[in-house]
């Protein structure tokens, strides 16, 4: 068992401006800052940060921009100790993994009607590392994986008042 | 709505609750991701949904020999809110189970997490909330 804490603040001063800060948020806000245009930003302590624009054409349909990135870590216990590399007939166990992701896409929303909405968009995977790390937490190897495209559609159900 | 909502979906950037939503990776990374946020029980006092997650993603990396895995996970998430006058009590539990295809669907690794939250509302600008709570993970030696 590993216990868990946080503190955290929210403050409204205004419809237009949201604003939550703390830990494991450390930021997170969001800005009305035209009459229909959002800008949001999170920033998270541990694993993810994110940024987008919003852009509301009407009362049911918006468009928006957005950016995300993501760290993630595995300890070897999660691949059952069987990471490893075989060099000159060496034998080299990495203890843990990072992988770092960002991606970038755009979605268009669509409210259907009431609490009911559609949102579908495209987006790209850029090009993210992974480094392995051995006891001494040296780096041992580094990969780069492959960039791609990827589509997202989403059906909603519950909205946020 | 669910004040221990918005707490989750600021954690999650502000982004609204998603019913249902697909990522389909096209290339050579091969992802899947299905995620779903259902209302599950709601009374006047006491408000909750429910959280279920399936994703499937392989790693492979052609620096190391053994780094070629297909994993699987399932991941649920529950969030119960009760408001009292100025407080509110919110409780959130998320468990996950992942699982290795290529070793015959053996479990790898199991995760669970208790969160609660306690939010005080100094004024109809300012919230405090104080959150705590466990994680445990377990892994199964082969």
């Amino acid at each position: 068992m590993q216990p868990l804490f946080g503190l955290q603040a929210r403050y409204q001063p205004s419809s237009r401006l949201k604003l939550l800060f703390g830990v494991p948020v450390v930021l997170a806000a969001e800005w009305t800052a035209c009459e229909n245009t959002d800008i949001g930003m999170e920033f998270l302590y541990t694993t993810e940060s994110l940024c987008y624009i919003r852009q509301r054409l009407s009362n049911s349909v918006s468009i928006s921009a957005q950016y995300h990135g993501s760290l993630n870590n595995s300890d070897a216990t999660y691949f059952e100790n069987s990471i490893y590399h075989q060099d000159n007939n060496h034998q080299i166990t990495y203890n843990n993994i990072t992988f770092l992701q960002h991606q970038i896409f755009a979605s268009i929303d669509l409210k259907l009607y009431k609490d009911v909405g559609f949102s579908i968009g495209a987006g790209y995977n850029l090009r993210s590392n992974m480094s392995l790390y051995n006891n001494t937490n040296k780096v041992l190897d580094g990969i780069k994986s492959s960039d791609n495209f990827f589509i997202n559609c989403s059906l909603q159900f519950v909205r946020l008042q | 709505m669910l004040w221990m909502l918005r707490q989750k979906l600021t954690v999650q950037a502000y982004q609204t609750i998603l019913n249902s939503e697909m990522n389909l990776d096209t290339k050579s990374a091969e992802k899947l991701q299905c995620t779903n946020y259902l209302p599950f029980l709601n009374t006047t006092d006491v408000h909750s949904i429910i959280g279920t997650q399936f994703s499937t993603y392989d790693i492979d990396a052609e620096q190391s020999d053994s780094l070629h895995k297909s994993i699987q996970q399932f991941w649920l998430w529950t969030a119960w809110q009760y408001r009292y006058q100025q407080w509110n009590f919110s409780l959130t539990t998320e468990t996950s189970w992942r699982s290795d295809k290529q070793n015959a669907y053996s479990t790898i690794g199991n995760e669970c997490m208790i969160l609660a939250y306690i939010g005080y509302e100094l004024n109809p600008a300012w919230d405090l909330i104080f959150l705590g709570g466990y994680e445990q993970r377990h892994m199964v030696e082969k």
